[in-house]
């Protein structure tokens, strides 16, 4: 069967046809599950614009709710997050690297479910263990690279960088990046089996759960730390 | 166990290029803290508005992928029904949640701290406006240019769009402050 045939046949296809022969698809004609899954949700005759409307409104609401909640917390802490200039510097970094994380244990995990490689518990299979030492040595070298290059800056806008205030934007930095995305490990794990085992597909939850997880516990280990180191 | 081989070096290059667009919005909110960061709801506003270009331009990105791959869309960029509605869908939604998130800054500020600054809901709304410009024109061009290339832009757009968008976000919150100011 053509490409462009084999498409217009998941387009057509039912929800719960779907994960099954995802991995067919994938693996004959080499396009990314998450192509497949855009193929299937908005590739309809139905009017694209609302179908698109339709579709992402909710889970865009329930994102800003999310993110509303965390950003009250930052809000709540602004004297002593504006006075601690190498954090304001590293909040959009930790943020997006712990959502980056997120997205990519989510849309591999859910990748393993679909092709039937993770039969045991999600955290005792191989391939897991392994992505997840993969992302926190990330997680250690990315926390490295953006506490020294926020410490630098900052001092170059007259932040005073003493040895004590270094060593807390280090083990913020530090923690916020490696237990923050485990925490995020765990939920989409549990929640990418309960979602496989009603028969749905994961890719369609996954992503949207850590995304969401990951901003608020991101933004909740952020005010803790502060709270705690200054 | 192999840790150090291709998929390590892909996820690392990504995330490189995100800590790269992450220091930049970081150093531009660092600059311009005395204008953005102190206004009223600004800190209640900004993880939403900072995630809406990923979630909106990235979404936009994977379906026009989707229909390149799929043939209903053209590899060339063209003024068809399904492209013209992506990108207005994506126009529509992200000035819905701009405003949705400036009136949620708006009301925690108000009930929780007792500040009244209706400005932030024109401020959100300009800012995402600006922002969203920017990136879903980037998200169109970009796509078109790595399918014609070769490329599956699904495995390739995510980390282009959290750097460019960072920096977007920030710099059309300055300039809806300067609007609205």
């Amino acid at each position: 069967m053509s490409l462009q045939k084999t498409l217009k046949r998941v387009v057509k296809l039912k929800k719960r046809e779907y994960p099954s022969l995802l991995r067919k698809i994938h693996k004959k004609h080499n396009i990314s599950k998450r192509t497949l899954f855009y193929v299937k949700e908005y590739c309809s005759d139905d009017s694209v614009m609302n179908v698109i409307i339709k579709e992402s409104l909710n889970i865009l609401i329930l994102a800003s709710f999310i993110s509303a909640i965390g950003g009250f917390g930052l809000e709540s802490l602004k004297t002593t997050f504006i006075e601690i200039l190498p954090l304001i510097i590293l909040f959009p970094v930790l943020n997006g690297s712990i959502g980056n994380f997120g997205i990519v244990f989510a849309s591999k995990y859910s990748t393993m479910i679909h092709e039937g490689r993770n039969k045991t518990h999600p955290f005792k299979s191989k391939e897991i263990k392994e992505l997840v030492v993969k992302l926190v040595i990330i997680g250690i070298l990315t926390a490295v690279l953006a506490s020294i290059f926020s410490l630098v800056f900052a001092s170059l806008r007259g932040f005073e960088v003493v040895p004590q205030v270094t060593s807390k934007i280090f083990l913020i930095t530090f923690i916020d990046l490696t237990f923050v995305p485990l925490l995020i490990f765990i939920i989409s794990a549990k929640a990418g089996s309960y979602v496989y085992k009603k028969k749905e597909d994961p890719n369609n939850f996954l992503i949207p759960i850590s995304t969401s997880a990951a901003d608020l516990l991101n933004i909740a280990a952020l005010a803790i730390l502060v709270l705690i180191f200054f | 166990m192999s840790i150090f081989d291709k998929d390590f070096n892909e996820i690392l290059s990504g995330q490189i290029l995100s800590l790269i667009g992450g220091l930049a919005a970081g150093i531009l909110l660092a600059i311009y803290t005395d204008n953005l960061l102190l206004v009223p709801a600004m800190f209640i506003l900004i993880p939403g508005f900072f995630e809406l270009r990923g979630n909106i331009s990235g979404s936009l990105s994977a379906r026009i992928s989707s229909g390149l791959f799929l043939g209903v869309i053209k590899p060339k960029i063209s003024n068809s029904d399904l492209l013209r509605g992506n990108i207005v869908a994506s126009f529509v939604l992200s000035i819905l949640i701009c405003a949705l998130l400036g009136v949620l800054a708006f009301l925690v500020e108000y009930v929780i701290f007792h500040i009244s600054f209706p400005e932030i809901i024109l401020i959100s709304v300009i800012a995402g406006l600006i922002a969203n410009f920017v990136t879903i024109i980037f998200s169109v061009c970009l796509t078109f240019y790595l399918f014609n290339k070769g490329h599956d832009p699904n495995n390739i757009m995510g980390s282009f769009l959290t750097t460019v968008g960072d920096i977007a976000s920030v710099l059309s919150l300055i300039l809806a402050m300067v609007i609205v100011a």
